[in-house]
């Protein structure tokens, strides 16, 4: 779209699990993976003569959510019924919120760019559908879950903007342990609606809603698809019919739905059931105070305090996990101003690379962070070369043992005395005349396989920065 | 309110009516409808959007799973149910 006469406008309408123990208005099991219709009970069922009665742990969440997205709490909200004819709800009503959410007027940063949240508000997930050739069967199980949905203004200006939005609201959910976010496994579901218009002009055009996206790519391309349609369209000077439209994965394209019964009047009101909820100032504080460092501040510091880069704050931070596992492995260095580099690029680089060919997470590594601090000072006072860490590394990671059992136990120590590498350096200069010839007519680009002498003669357990020194040192004295 | 309102509506809500039924419930419809015309009228121009007749606040139970003893109850009255499942005709 970047040649095209038109803007794109869109806005996420995005539902996350909350991680409790009970449903949303009863006592059944909030969790999935159950044989069919076990996690049920009159309440989520719509049996007559019922009443709801709401979780406190689901609100306390729910605040928590909005908290961590910057939203301001609202002290009474209102749950409504919305009501539409469909067999995955039993009383033919959602109870959701509507008029008076829980919260409003939040913001995420993402790429740079503050996107406005209007509003974040409760509701009770609906059933399962599994349609068969002749006839459809419902599982109540996750009927009544809670959810939050958290709506976006519609900001976004494209479709990568989109998923970098998403991107950044799972990070700050998982990080506040509200919910999952798994995608894949329906944990985060979103939906999402995308006008075009004019670049010159300010009117919104007509939108069309797209669903059954599972995963951040494919909102990516289902967006980047639905651009293209509506520009054609509007391009052959069709008209775009507001309309909701289904992601097709395998066929990589959008394909309207057909309508729902009565779909777009969905008669809220005030479910009589439920008095209004209050939440007390009093509450919102605590949960405030009691919220996570959230990414954003973390890189922030991680930059300032601690002198890392921006792209690799940015990803020690990708998951709360990691994170804790660096600011562990930091607080046990010997030199935190000279070792934190080296630490994180440990991290980023070798661990992580090992975590991904073993298909581990921080959730579930072995590796003790103090251990890979560990490493880093034996790298840092010169005990080890770089290279020999990596070894040691290996060995940590098979056989869960700390680097300085490690080393003593395989007389792995680094030649670092001085006597012994100053006689290993004359060595190298005598058997090269040639190269020191050359460093000494002020080519000291040969300076390079004279130290790579050294390391080879020692295996690798010199320390290279000592040796380079000390070869300068002896042919700088000749000059 | 014609015949073909009241089909619809016994159609969405899954309700058979006999004709007397029939008969019978437009004009009760009617009055419902007419009493919220009525309840239109009134000034509620002081009265914040969403507010309850509840003067009492909600009160939330605690995040601990109770397991309903007896799902049979639940699945006995459903028309039809096998397998696990409530089932239905074919929706989409
Ligand atoms: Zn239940």
């Amino acid at each position: 779209m970047k040649n095209s006469k038109y803007k794109i406008t869109i806005g996420l309408e995005v539902h996350a699990h909350l991680k409790t123990q009970t449903k949303l208005f009863c006592r059944c099991p909030n969790r999935t993976g159950a044989e069919p219709n076990t996690l049920i009970c009159p309440v989520c069922t719509g049996q007559p003569g019922t009443l709801p009665v709401a979780g406190e742990e689901s609100v306390l969440q729910a605040v928590r959510a909005a908290l961590a997205l910057n939203c301001k709490i609202n002290k009474y909200s209102v749950f409504e019924r919305k009501q539409y004819f469909y067999p995955d709800l039993p009383k033919n009503y959602q109870i959701s919120q509507y008029k008076l959410p829980l919260a409003e007027n939040g913001y995420i940063e993402a790429g740079g760019v503050k996107i406005k949240i209007d509003r974040v508000h409760m509701e009770e997930d609906a059933g399962k559908l599994v349609h068969r050739k002749s006839e459809t069967l419902i599982d109540y199980n996750r009927g009544g879950a809670p959810l939050i949905e958290i709506v976006s203004a519609p900001e976004i200006t494209s479709p990568e903007q989109a998923s970098e939005y998403l991107k950044k609201l799972r990070q700050i959910l998982v990080y506040s342990s509200v919910s999952d976010c798994d995608m894949e496994k329906g944990s985060m579901r979103c939906d999402a609606n995308l006008s075009l218009n004019l670049k010159e002009s300010s009117r919104l055009g007509v939108k069309t809603e797209v669903k059954n996206m599972n995963s951040f790519k494919a909102v990516e391309n289902a967006l980047s698809y639905e651009a293209r349609r509506q520009e054609e369209l509007l391009l052959e000077g069709k008209k775009i019919d507001q309309e909701t439209r289904l992601w097709d994965e395998n066929n990589n394209r959008t394909a309207g739905m057909r309508s729902k019964e009565e779909a777009h009047d969905y008669r809220y009101f005030p479910d009589p059931d439920l008095p209004p909820l209050v939440v007390q100032e009093t509450v919102v504080e605590e949960i405030r105070k009691s919220l996570p460092e959230l990414p954003a501040s973390k890189i922030e510091r991680y930059m300032g305090e601690m002198g890392i880069g921006e792209y690799d704050a940015r990803v020690l931070c990708q998951e709360k996990e990691g994170a804790e596992f660096f600011e562990n492995a930091y607080s046990k260095l010997e030199d935190k101003k000279k070792g934190v580099k080296k630490l994180s690029s440990w991290i980023n680089t070798e661990l992580k690379g090992k975590m991904n060919t073993e298909g581990m997470d921080f959730k579930n590594i072995q590796l003790d962070p103090g251990s890979l601090a560990e490493l880093v000072n034996l790298i840092q006072s010169g005990k080890i070369s770089g290279k020999m860490a990596k070894d040691i590394f290996e060995i940590m990671w098979n056989e869960k043992k700390c680097p300085q059992e490690i080393v003593e136990k395989r007389g792995l120590s680094q030649i670092s005395g001085e006597d012994k590498i100053e006689g290993l350096c004359r060595r190298a200069i005598e058997e090269n005349p040639g190269l020191a010839e050359k460093y000494l007519t002020g080519k000291e680009g040969t300076i390079g396989p004279l130290v790579g002498f050294v390391m080879k003669e020692t295996r690798g357990q010199a320390n290279p920065s000592m040796v380079n020194k000390k070869l300068r040192q002896i042919l700088d004295g000749k000059k | 309110m014609d015949k073909k309102t009241i089909e619809k509506i016994m159609h969405l809500a899954r309700i058979e009516l006999t004709d007397d039924e029939k008969q019978e419930i437009p004009s009760q419809m009617e009055k419902i409808i007419n009493y919220i015309d009525n309840l239109n009228t009134l000034d509620t121009s002081g009265v914040l959007k969403g507010e309850a007749v509840f003067l009492k606040e909600m009160m939330l139970q605690p995040d601990r799973v109770e397991t309903f003893p007896d799902i049979g109850l639940l699945t006995e009255n459903a028309p039809s149910f096998s397998e696990g499942f409530f089932k239905v005709k074919k929706v989409l």
